[in-house]
């Protein structure tokens, strides 16, 4: 436990989730002025960018296994893939309030695979925090009817 | 890093396609330049006939009779049309999106026990890399300050979202299961919306504030 009375992995899951967060705010202020595709090639050019700056400044362990090297690189790529596979689908039609509520089911197969293969343990509060997480992600998902139809 | 979809931009020219006018309404175009012709749907015959054309409908973006934008309307003659592995294509890349960010979840997790932070954090850039001639495929039209301004806010972006990458690995690394640790910083949207209200002056619906209150629940009950 920290100062602020979470668990330290929680910490740096909250310090990850603000940064997310307010990276919301960058991407749409990005995505309001260029196309999605232009602003995800400057997000990959930013990320080379912090690698870069993590190659200079941190010392790197480059001394891992080649499974490890390919599921981390494969994270990559499946991120940023799934980012791409969103933009389609609003492309192809589907609608903004369905498609963002759909996708903000991804965290079913992370905990599905983390509880069946891993055998992670999961207290009763903690499965209730997992429904709650998915279902506010669902609400936060719903604009106002007017922002969202009138853009 | 999650990209959020900004659901005011369906396309790549889509974002131009409604504009309000100086009395509050909104004005729907359909057709204009050819790239915007084909961006709408409208077939390659027509193009090449010469018949795309513009058309202006001005009204109230809140009634039902407002003019969905072709290709974004679901149920579009475009997305009726369109079919992936036999579901409708939006749907097919939807459920495609929720497997691929939740098996980057769980191979997060594998690899975190054995590979710091920071080291993770480059070798996830490389697996960027292959996306980048899928996106350069892409050309929008934005120029000037308004190209220099977004190419600015995707890299800002990037950085954010790159520094956030290094916390969610780091908390995978030191116990954090990937069970909690992936449906707590998928409520990033909380932070989102916050920053929508107090620094956009974006108005919120009241399903969003709901999601704020039980989003809180959630990441109280997930510390627990």
């Amino acid at each position: 436990m920290n100062a602020f009375g979470l668990p330290p992995w929680m910490l740096f899951a909250v310090v990850a989730l603000l940064l997310w967060g307010a990276s919301g705010v960058t991407q749409k202020l990005s995505t309001n002025r260029i196309t999605s595709e232009q602003s995800l090639v400057w997000f990959i050019v930013a990320m080379i960018a912090t690698s870069a700056v993590l190659l200079v400044t941190v010392p790197i362990h480059w001394h891992v296994t080649l499974t490890v090297f390919c599921l981390t690189v494969i994270g990559g790529t499946l991120n940023g893939g799934g980012a791409l596979t969103s933009f389609l689908a609003l492309e192809s039609g589907g609608k903004a309030s369905i498609v963002i509520s759909l996708v903000s089911l991804f965290p079913l197969p992370t905990v599905a695979f983390a509880t069946l293969v891993l055998h992670e343990r999961l207290t009763g509060a903690q499965v209730c925090g997992i429904v709650l997480a998915i279902f506010a992600a669902i609400l936060l998902s719903q604009e106002p009817k007017a922002q969202a139809k009138a853009a | 890093m999650r990209p959020l979809v900004n659901p005011e931009q369906r396309g790549s020219d889509l974002s131009q396609v409604r504009h309000a006018d100086r009395f509050g309404r909104s004005i729907a175009l359909e057709g204009g330049p050819l790239r915007k012709c084909c961006s709408l749907g409208l077939q390659r015959e027509q193009l090449e006939a010469g018949l795309c054309h513009l058309k202006i409908a001005i009204g109230d973006p809140m009634s039902e009779n407002f003019p969905e934008s072709p290709a974004s309307a679901s149920g579009s003659p475009r997305s009726r049309a369109s079919k992936l592995l036999g579901l409708p294509a939006w749907l097919t890349h939807s459920l495609l999106t929720v497997l691929l960010w939740g098996a980057w979840g769980a191979v997060s997790k594998v690899a975190s026990g054995k590979v710091d932070a920071n080291t993770n954090q480059i070798f996830f850039t490389l697996g960027l890399l292959p996306l980048v001639p899928f996106v350069l495929r892409a050309r929008g039209t934005a120029t000037g300050s308004r190209l220099r301004a977004g190419v600015a806010w995707a890299f800002l972006t990037g950085i954010l979202g790159g520094v956030g990458n290094i916390a969610f690995f780091h908390s995978l690394a030191i116990g954090g299961n990937a069970s909690i640790v992936v449906p707590a910083t998928a409520l990033f949207p909380v932070v989102t919306v916050i920053l929508a209200v107090t620094v956009l002056r974006e108005r919120i619906s009241k399903l969003q504030w709901l999601g704020l209150v039980v989003a809180f629940a959630a990441i109280y009950l997930l510390s627990m």
